[in-house]
């Protein structure tokens, strides 16, 4: 049976390389698992600069990158496309990770003297877009390419599709993270003689709401991004009604 | 008077607040741009990589109808009717033809193979298991993955071949060869001796997620056939 050692060949040489790469893919999964405990602490503090730097100067993202690049490494021992389903999911992750650290980084930079003593200025604070693809692949220490500059090359890289999917994560996770905002302003005001204002998930909303708007720039097929995509708008929604109960309660 | 001047504020303060939402929605509007085209471009070159493979797989069937008609009669190698090759004459033209588009779209490169290979490999399989099917005829034996690298070359066919197609080509044979056997008793006993040749390997293919579903369906070919010539060894009993 000539055609049968065939057979023994592709088993062979096929699951040898996923084993090895299997290996990097559950460290860098078990990294992105801690990291997402460490950025979902963002839930539980009230949203100021005290309580968030902790966070975000964790050393996990250092870790990230690292495990990033040693995927990527061996990753590129082989055809880009071949295996590239089996762990661009820890790579959309990663790209989440990164996007809503600098999310947060933007918001704990502003200058909150001025959203203290002028809330209603909170708009001009907002920013306009989310961290660019070439400025998440310098993070991760993994470039990002195009399908025309990736051309035939093995070299692994972050595409536009793990940059979209981490984009369309961010936003479900921030408009959880506007609900338990409300909540914790609410706790850290009994407790505080300087009271919040409820100015962070109005920043959420209009943030949001940009990204949304610029999403529906592109024209989406059948996959997993659009479904993704499509659940945004329940997130404005949520959003949109937690700045309605604010506003009927004079809160904003 | 307190009253007016709130009024006044908000009304200016509402315009000033419309201002600043619209450029920045403009500003996102502008950052998202930059994927649009690129996604268009690969969305339509993936679409087109369907339309082709499907075109390839027709002709693969065409063949496969033509193949059918073929009557074996123990003579090997067995020459193919003058109608029967000229079909499959054409119809390997329009295969080679068809890769060719695909390969001046994409490249061909093993990079490209596997960028796409969700949308070619069932192409591939088809025009495998038409080859396999038709060495089968003129020759009673399984084509080796050598034999298929020659026979693609015979047709001028410029194609990458992964092993996994070759095996699930293969597995797509155990099923034209089922109902050649069923349509042509004379064959039935040789064709399950060679069917049985599949089922050995059946152990080592466990662990592909691709080949699960084919391997079920060659099973149940199996069983068919194996049925059939058990009611045919009755009959010829009860007879003598």
């Amino acid at each position: 049976m000539d055609w049968l050692s065939e057979v023994q060949k592709l088993n062979d040489q096929n699951s040898q390389n996923v084993t090895r790469l299997n290996e990097e893919i559950d460290k860098l999964d078990l990294t992105l698992k801690k990291a997402q405990i460490v950025v979902g602490r963002a839930h539980t503090v009230a949203p100021t600069k005290f309580y968030l730097q902790p966070l975000l100067e964790d050393p996990i993202y250092a870790e990230i990158a690292e495990k990033c690049q040693e995927l990527a490494t061996t990753a590129s021992q082989w055809q880009f496309y071949r295996y590239n389903n089996m762990y661009g999911g820890c790579f959309q992750r990663a790209v989440f990770v990164t996007l809503l650290r600098h999310f947060l980084a933007n918001w704990v930079d502003t200058d909150m003297a001025i959203v203290v003593s002028n809330p209603s200025n909170w708009q001009s604070l907002v920013a306009a877009t989310p961290l660019g693809p070439d400025l998440v692949s310098k993070q991760l220490g993994v470039p990002f390419l195009t399908e025309l500059e990736a051309g035939n090359e093995n070299t692994c890289h972050l595409t536009d599709y793990d940059y979209l999917l981490g984009i369309v994560t961010m936003i479900n996770e921030l408009s959880r993270l506007a609900f338990n905002s409300v909540t914790a302003i609410a706790s850290y005001n009994e407790s505080h003689d300087t009271k919040l204002p409820f100015v962070f998930p109005q920043y959420l909303l209009a943030f949001i709401k940009n990204t949304h708007a610029g999403l529906m720039v592109l024209n989406l097929k059948n996959d997993k991004l659009r479904r993704s995509y499509d659940s945004i708008k329940y997130d404005v929604k949520k959003v949109e009604e937690i700045i309605y109960d604010l506003t009927v309660r004079r809160l904003v | 008077m307190s009253l007016k001047r709130n009024t006044e504020t908000e009304v200016e303060e509402g315009v000033k607040v419309a201002k600043i939402e619209s450029s920045t929605e403009e500003t996102a509007k502008n950052f998202f741009l930059q994927f649009k085209t690129r996604l268009d471009i690969s969305q339509d070159e993936r679409s087109q990589v369907i339309n082709i493979s499907r075109d390839v797989t027709a002709a693969s069937k065409k063949i496969i109808f033509a193949l059918h008609r073929v009557k074996k009669n123990g003579q090997e190698p067995l020459s193919l009717a003058p109608d029967v090759q000229a079909t499959l004459t054409s119809q390997y033209k329009l295969i080679a033809a068809k890769f060719a588009e695909i390969n001046s779209l994409v490249g061909n490169s093993t990079n490209a193979y596997w960028k796409y290979s969700r949308q070619v490999s069932g192409a591939s399989e088809e025009m495998i298991e038409a080859m396999s099917f038709q060495f089968w005829l003129e020759r009673g034996q399984i084509m080796t993955m050598e034999e298929l690298h020659e026979i693609i070359k015979q047709h001028n066919i410029d194609v990458y071949v992964h092993p996994r197609d070759y095996i699930s080509g293969l597995f797509d044979l155990t099923g034209e060869l089922m109902r050649y056997g069923t349509l042509n008793k004379a064959h039935g006993l040789p064709i399950v001796a060679l069917l049985r040749e599949f089922e050995y390997s059946v152990f080592v293919l466990t662990g592909d997620p691709n080949l699960v579903k084919k391997i079920e369906v060659f099973q149940q070919s199996l069983a068919k056939l194996e049925r059939l010539l058990y009611d045919q060894s009755l009959q010829v009993s009860e007879v003598v």
